[in-house]
């Protein structure tokens, strides 16, 4: 299976460079070109959404049996509040990411872009962080997009 | 739950432990009528179970009126019982028949094949009622929702196709000549279609193309791992049948017995209840249990009593269990002694005293009022403390259930190598094969034996002391103590000279438990239908 994360790498690349598209993907590539299976993607906050106007750092791990198993994906520590997501590890929880749901058809640019969406659309149904979970879930949207650029401005401040 | 008794072969249901509960019914012919009686319902009504059940009782009713006069002679004669339970115990590939005919039954309505129903019955979890209901409504929308039906016009031919050159967009490997799609066209490697089956099929639920929602049935999958591994993909999704139709079937709840268990006539087990009874059943590996509550044999209590008393050991005993599992010293020379047999009577090694296991007194001073130790001695009958005495009886009953659990766990260990003992039988005595199985059947009376007193202590537990019949039940429980202790010594020899001489011994020993245990039973039930015993308090 190591052809595919070479392909992977080849081809993601291109559709980077060319792919208006995938233009909130800033960067998708091996860590180091001596080892495919560590990742890191960098990504811009969505539009209209209190990420706007950050970058968030991706690590990508992939298993021995990837495309079998999913890879296992999370941001840095303390760098992205959102209900999905643990604060203090970086911890996702998204359900494409977990093996029931994973598909060996999708590959790692999917995978950066489900993210993505996930920054903006969160689901406070399956929360990682209760507390912003809890405000969402009722319905304050105002309160939730405070907090957050609260936690983002206080971090670009370290 | 104990560990399956490995020495029970299959052939020996000559022996008449179980016979008198119990008439076996023969998977045959008559479970196929009961099946028939399940599947056909009624497309018309919602509410379908209870419908089933008024039929099933319509058909037995008939089916004792019509065929047995007797029957209803003789009931009259019998003392007031729970009704009679019809079971049959089925195999994984019986119960798969049964999935194949309900599937059968829903071929005319739905017009579409047996694969593809069972893609649709596993999409809503064998539940008919509900397809049918979603059906009507909505065939296309269910059609496509459960992947049978591609969304956008068919792309291609399903199937294994020849392609030169191809590289799977999966594993990127080039230069392979075959691939597999469904209609959609989502083409990938037949190695990468197995391995993700491989992965999918424990999982019980559809396998979808890795790319979209349509479907694999499960003739795509034998095509494509080269076996029948769909049959591993049933048999998951058999655990969901099964569940939805809990009250029909249930899986025998002894570790790595996978028999189930039909019942025929479920409208009599609401019955059961009012007599304090529990509906058992037992399965081919000789497993009997509650039907109703999935524990086994706990007779003389009911389920309610069981209930209670599993509930409660769960929240007290968490440390208790921990005390009471570990060795227990020689109440004459501190020796830390292991129990590693099933016997009560503890001869310590070192300084040769000997004890009861249960009170710690010397083993002779039980005299001609054998077991005084099963009875609580209720002291502190002032205290003011009403839940402190109130645990300290508890710890007393559940030390006693738990010593016995563990004698009947050894006395499962013993059961194992009675295989040997009877092969040693007829090899150093030229007994033939059927005059030694008193011997396996003198360990499963043993064993129900210990079971039945394991669960008389809850009874004795949640009854009110003071009472008469409870003073009778105490002493019927203290006879059987001695009668299953004395069986259980006689098992421990080990010469097979000496078990041939003994045979007549053997036998009356057994007899006597039997006996004893049914007493006690009796003494039990008629404790909870007085009210005498109630668990509530």
């Amino acid at each position: 299976m190591s052809q595919r994360l070479a392909k992977e790498y080849r081809s993601h690349e291109k559709t980077l460079a060319s792919d208006k598209s995938f233009s909130h993907v800033v960067d998708l590539s091996p860590v180091s070109d001596e080892d495919l299976r560590s990742w890191k993607a960098t990504i811009e906050g969505p539009p209209k959404t209190p990420y706007e106007g950050f970058e968030f750092q991706l690590e990508l791990k992939i298993p021995q049996r990837y495309p079998l198993d999913p890879p296992q994906v999370s941001f840095l520590p303390r760098s992205t509040p959102h209900c999905n997501v643990d604060y203090d590890t970086g911890r996702i929880c998204l359900d494409i990411l977990e093996k029931d749901s994973w598909s060996p058809a999708w590959d790692l640019l999917h995978v950066t872009h489900a993210i993505w969406l996930l920054l903006a659309n969160p689901v406070p149904d399956s929360p990682l962080d209760v507390d912003l979970a809890c405000i969402l879930r009722a319905n304050d949207t105002s309160a939730y997009n405070g907090l957050v650029r609260y936690y983002l401005k206080d971090e670009s401040r370290d | 739950m104990s560990p399956r008794p490995e020495y029970v072969s299959d052939s020996d249901s000559g022996l008449d432990v179980f016979s008198e509960c119990h008439s076996f019914e023969e998977p045959s012919s008559t479970n196929i009528e009961i099946l028939s009686d399940d599947s056909e319902f009624d497309f018309s009504s919602g509410d379908y179970s209870e419908e089933e059940d008024a039929r099933i009782e319509n058909a037995t009713s008939e089916l004792e009126s019509g065929s047995l006069l007797k029957g209803s002679k003789s009931g009259k004669l019998e003392p007031l019982g729970p009704p009679k339970l019809n079971y049959g115990c089925l195999t994984t590939d019986q119960i798969y028949q049964i999935m194949l005919s309900r599937l059968k039954a829903l071929e005319p309505v739905l017009n579409r094949t047996p694969e593809d129903i069972i893609v649709l019955l596993q999409k809503f979890g064998w539940n008919e009622e509900r397809l049918l209901e979603c059906w009507t409504d909505d065939d296309n929308g269910v059609l496509i929702s459960c992947g049978l039906k591609p969304k956008d016009d068919i792309k291609c031919e399903r199937g294994i196709k020849e392609v030169r050159d191809f590289v799977c967009p999966i594993c990127c490997e080039s230069g392979q000549t075959e691939a597999f799609s469904l209609e959609c066209g989502h083409e990938y490697c037949l190695d990468c279609h197995r391995h993700y089956i491989q992965d999918k099929l424990g999982e019980g639920k559809i396998i979808t193309c890795m790319s979209c929602p349509l479907a694999l049935r499960n003739h795509d999958i034998d095509v494509l791992t080269g076996t029948n591994s769909s049959q591993k993909l049933m048999l998951s999704s058999m655990k969901s049948f099964i569940q939805k139709h809990s009250s029909h079937y249930k899986w025998c709840p002894f570790v790595d017995c996978n028999y189930v268990i039909q019942i025929g006539n479920i409208s009599c087990l609401s019955e059961f209840p009012r007599f304090h009874a529990s509906p058992y059943v037992i399965c081919d590996n000789m497993h009997k249990f509650c039907f109703r509550c999935s524990l086994e044999s706990h007779d003389p209590g009911d389920c309610k009593v069981a209930d209670q008393w599993v509930k409660t050991a769960q929240v007290e005993s968490a440390n208790l269990n921990w005390v009471l599992k570990n060795t227990k010293e020689c109440p004459k020379c501190g020796v830390n002694i292991e129990k590693n047999g099933g016997c009560n009577h503890m001869t310590c090694k070192s300084c040769l005293f000997e004890f009861c296991w249960i009170c710690e007194r010397q083993w002779a001073d039980h005299g001609g009022s054998y077991f005084e130790c099963t009875r609580f001695k209720k002291e502190d009958k002032n205290d003011p403390q009403e839940s402190k005495s109130t645990l300290r009886k508890y710890t007393f009953y559940y030390r006693l259930f738990s010593e016995h659990e563990n004698s009947a766990k050894l006395d499962w260990k013993l059961g194992q190598t009675v295989e040997q003992k009877v092969r040693a039988l007829q090899e150093t005595t030229g007994l033939s094969w059927i005059e030694t199985q008193f011997l396996p059947e003198s360990i499963r009376v043993l064993i129900e034996g210990r079971t039945t007193l394991k669960w008389s202590f809850p009874v004795a537990f949640y009854s009110d002391a003071s009472h008469n019949l409870t003073k009778i039940f105490v002493d019927n429980q203290l006879l059987l103590v001695t009668a299953v202790e004395d069986l259980s010594q006689l098992l421990q020899i080990k010469e097979p000279r000496k078990i041939v001489e003994k045979k007549l011994e053997f036998f009356n020993k057994s007899q006597f438990v039997k006996s004893r245990e049914r007493a006690l039973i009796e003494c039990g039930r008629d404790l909870l239908c007085k009210g005498i015993c109630c668990p509530q308090k």
